[in-house]
């Protein structure tokens, strides 16, 4: 699991550019010439990152294109026709469907940006640490609790950059969300309830069972990467991957790293004490199953509720953190005027306090006190936490240049990802009320409920760090 | 309702008015009888004439609760549904019409009524009028205004009722009821209930094939008072609850046994507010499926009750489609939630029982072994909930109400069914006027309070 070497390395303050060494002739679409300053890993100030993107069709299109300030050098996907439209936005990057190697030949790329399906984060993102180069890891960073244990802990260990994609933890909504609890806006809050729209895919079906042909532009086993193999279909990708257990994470993986986020930072969570959840029972209506229970340990059920419990913090009593998503959602809170409708975001916070209701949006945005008269009344406090005035991205591009640490950088962000989707623990294991040692990643009361807290990975594979 | 003669009211019994020609007819009726005691009660001595409506499914089962007296007649619309149940009862007469069977056979002193919930009430009415005694399966009705009309019907005709949800008839709610009226838990604020059912399909759209209708089934009449569409498999026999035309959903058909227990011990009627929201399905992406013909796959719904009798407000929680309250702390790990139950949050203790109140507990289990449970103040049925349809059997022979009288289950069944309005809602806050039977602020929810019927059919 060790890579001594490179542990060596960083330890001994030798850059990575100075180790890539002669590689660097390589770099053919290079523009700005460079020297080497600052520690492991960092570009200076004046320079320009060259940042390869991996997995670029989805949303790895839109961070990349927040980066245009620096060099794109290299675009990596397993599916040609998918990621067209961005291969063909940066003609002067180089384009891979390996992100192996990739990372082994191009030694110029200097940050890599990961936009891929969630099964494929841990392996890419640890590669990229592993050879010191900063990485901006989508949202979930990764499916399962330990993936993102290890991740965090080679965050450390390689000294580079990192942040994850989840991109509201850079706006003002949840510091002012921050500022204000701190603040006692509403008092003490034992009680949070967050739901989302989410899944907007098809959840709760069976794994199909034709098997149509690969399309000749996509690479199905790299696609496949960690995961165990399965014939491929249009129900797993490009778009529907979020769905089955093997790839994705949900709704609560796909929005939650969004939704819990100014709870997760106002609230000082760390690792809850317990989850249990419950989901809406699939039963098949297609003709020649109807009637039948589908098999929601293929793909996550449509519906669920997710009940997590944190012991008391820092001065703050314990609080119950209420995840809905498939439609279902909390009861208005009593604090709302009668009448009053509460915004319609896709996703949604609610804050129960002693003395009033905060209601956020999806990204720790639009922050309300309810009832309104409250936040009429409300003293705003003095903004004591440093603001992102770029975007996330910059923000991360300004920690890989030896800046502040992003700031949802993976000692923050791999604890809550872990909390996130143990999540799925529970909705794994029903009518449970699972105990978490979170230090340890384990579930004290129930020996089987820790089957999906490390994922088995196919031969060949491996998080070696 | 009543265009008919009110017999009642001049004393002539049903047996007297429907006169000695009619009775001819009763070829079947074993036991010779002179007419005693009121309107429409035989007496004790005596066998009652029975009449099954809706007889292929539950209706069996009810049926053969009641063979020790005379089953008279029997209706279904589908022959092979009801085939087996036919066969064993080979001397009543086989109906398909219960309009022809109520209006041609005079001999039946009461009727079993277990069709989809679409028709219990143009069945149960009809009945009710001819002064016969009903037995109505749950829910009593798929919509609030027809409970109404049914409880108006029940004390117009005095005839005996009963509605079959036959864990009322049983000693655990009452020990429920013991329990909590003795302050076992404390006062009762929050009160959560759930099944896992539906365990049919529902959150899809109508079908769009149009297979030939069995030639065993009289599709119009299945259909009745619901507007006309084309026989799919995808309704009956079984499939029924799961459309808004034709059932109540899980809520409809769990609703009526699990809420029974907090519905009595609390002393509960009409809910001031109801919210709920539901799973919705997504086929494509960012494209939820847009159904207005099924119930969701999965809901919840939260009524509000006032204060009442000494009682405060309580908060009720329904749950179906998988989801649950959450597990209390005091159950210990490693006990499962029964698969549909209720919990009672008392402030000084829970009850936990399952979806019929069977065995009720206080939670954990040491506090239950801990309580001293009180004299038991409430009668019993004999034989418990396996006595429902006998405890209406002795009702329709003059002995006192049955235990779930429409004077019960009407305002009941209305409470239940209008969790369906918030359900077709979402997320919106309904309030709730019970004796008016209207959502007060929402005009457009009250669609649903009471059904359009197809020409023809009426209450």
């Amino acid at each position: 699991m060790k890579n001594k070497r490179i542990a060596e390395q960083c330890e001994k303050k030798i850059s990575r550019r100075d180790f890539m060494g002669a590689a660097a002739t390589m770099a053919a679409f290079t523009i700005v010439p460079r020297s080497v300053l600052g520690g492991a890993g960092n570009v200076p100030p004046s320079e320009k990152l060259n940042i390869a993107g991996i997995g670029v069709g989805g949303m790895g299109g839109n961070n990349i294109k927040v980066c245009e300030s620096e060099n794109i050098v290299a675009l990596c996907d397993v599916d040609d026709a998918y990621a067209a439209e961005v291969f063909q936005r940066y003609p002067n990057a180089r384009k891979w469907r390996d992100f192996r190697k990739m990372l082994d030949e191009q030694k110029d790329i200097d940050a890599v940006v990961i936009a891929t399906p969630d099964h494929a984060h841990a392996v890419i993102a640890m590669a990229a640490m592993r050879r010191g180069k900063g990485v901006y890891v989508q949202k979930p960073m990764t499916r399962t609790v330990w993936e993102a244990r290890m991740l965090t802990e080679a965050a450390r260990k390689y000294k580079v950059a990192t942040q994850m994609g989840n991109q509201g933890h850079s706006d003002e909504g949840v510091r002012l969300i921050c500022e204000w609890l701190w603040d006692g806006a509403i008092g003490d809050v034992r009680e949070v309830h967050a739901w989302t729209n989410r899944p907007i895919w098809p959840q709760g079906i069976n794994r199909p069972t034709d098997t149509p042909p690969v399309p000749e532009t996509l690479d199905w086993d790299l696609w496949l990467g960690p995961a165990p193999h399965r014939p491929y279909h249009p129900y797993y990708m490009p778009r529907f991957w979020r769905g089955w257990w093997d790839f994705g994470c949900g709704a609560l993986g796909d929005m939650a790293c969004h939704v819990l986020d100014p709870v997760f930072w106002a609230l000082k969570l760390r690792y809850p004490s317990s989850v249990e959840a419950c989901t809406a029972i699939q039963i098949d209506w297609a003709p020649g199953r109807w009637g039948q229970r589908r098999d929601t340990k293929e793909s996550f059920p449509s519906a669920s509720i997710v009940r997590y419990e944190f012991p008391a913090r820092d001065g703050m009593p314990p609080v119950k953190v209420n995840w809905y998503d498939g439609g279902l959602r909390p009861p208005r809170p009593d604090a709302l005027e009668p009448g009053r409708r509460l915004e319609q975001a896709e996703s949604n916070v609610l804050f129960i306090g002693e003395k009033g209701v905060l209601r956020c949006g999806e990204y720790g945005d639009s922050p309300r006190l309810i009832p309104e008269t409250l936040m009429q009344e409300y003293q705003r406090p003095p903004k004591t936490i440093p603001r992102v005035d770029t975007s996330h991205e910059q923000d991360w591009i300004t920690a890989c240049k030896g800046g502040r640490a992003a700031c949802s950088n993976f000692d923050y962000s791999g604890p809550f990802t872990e909390t996130v989707v143990m999540g799925n623990l529970a909705i794994r294991n029903l009518d449970k009320r699972l105990l978490w040692d979170g230090e340890n990643m384990r579930i004290t009361n129930d020996e089987e409920a820790n089957e999906y807290v490390k994922p088995q990975y196919r031969d060949g594979w491996s998080l070696e760090m | 309702m009543g265009k008919e003669k009110d017999n009642r009211k001049s004393k002539i019994t049903r047996r007297d008015f429907i006169g000695g020609a009619a009775a001819a007819m009763a070829a079947f009726t074993i036991v010779p009888r002179s007419v005693l005691g009121g309107a429409g009660n035989v007496p004790p001595s005596e066998k009652l004439n029975i009449a099954g409506i809706g007889v292929g499914g539950m209706g069996a089962n009810n049926l053969k609760a009641c063979e020790n007296e005379n089953i008279v007649a029997l209706c279904d619309v589908d022959d092979k549904y009801a085939a087996p149940v036919f066969q064993k009862y080979p001397n009543a007469r086989k109906w398909k019409d219960f309009r022809r069977m109520l209006d041609e056979q005079k001999d039946i002193d009461a009727v079993i009524i277990a069709t989809p919930d679409h028709t219990h009430a143009a069945t149960a009415l009809a009945a009710m009028q001819r002064g016969k005694g009903v037995y109505v399966q749950k829910p009593l009705t798929r919509t609030v205004w027809e409970a109404r009309m049914l409880t108006e019907a029940a004390r117009k005709y005095k005839v005996a009722t009963q509605m079959g949800n036959q864990g009322h008839s049983s000693n655990e709610i009452r020990l429920i009821c013991e329990w909590i009226w003795d302050g076992a838990i404390g006062d009762v604020r929050e009160v959560h209930c759930w099944t896992d059912r539906p365990v049919w399909p529902q959150g899809m759209g109508r079908p769009k094939d149009t297979p030939p209708v069995p030639g065993t089934l009289d599709w119009d009449l299945w259909i009745g008072p619901s507007p006309q569409r084309p026989f799919h498999p995808a309704y009956h026999p079984f499939n029924w609850r799961a459309w808004l035309d034709f059932g109540a959903g899980a809520l409809g058909d769990m609703g009526c046994h699990v809420m029974d227990a907090a519905f009595w011990v609390l002393k509960l009627k009409y809910p001031v507010s109801v919210e709920a929201n539901h799973s919705y399905e997504v086929h494509e992406m960012w494209k939820r499926f847009d159904n207005k013909e099924t119930y969701p796959t999965a809901s919840v719904v939260h009524y509000q009750f006032p204060a009442r009798d000494g009682m405060p407000p309580i908060e009720l929680h329904w749950y179906d489609g998988g989801l649950l309250p959450q597990r209390p702390q005091e159950l210990e790990s490693g006990r499962r939630l029964p698969e549909g139950g209720t919990i009672f949050v008392g402030d000084k203790g829970k009850i936990m029982c399952g979806s019929s109140a069977q065995n009720p507990r206080i939670i954990p289990e040491a506090k239950m072994k801990e309580y001293k449970t009180p004299a038991q103040t409430l009668p019993r049925i004999e034989k418990g909930s396996d006595g429902h349809e006998l405890d209406w059997i002795r009702a329709c022979k003059g002995g006192p109400a049955a235990s779930c009288n429409f004077d019960y289950a009407g305002p009941f069944t209305e409470t239940v069914v209008m969790g369906n309005l918030a359900v077709l809602n979402p997320a919106t806050l309904l309030e709730w006027d019970g004796e008016n039977m209207r959502i007060t602020n929402s005009e457009e929810a009250n669609a649903f309070v009471k059904p359009q019927y197809r020409e023809g059919w009426s209450l």
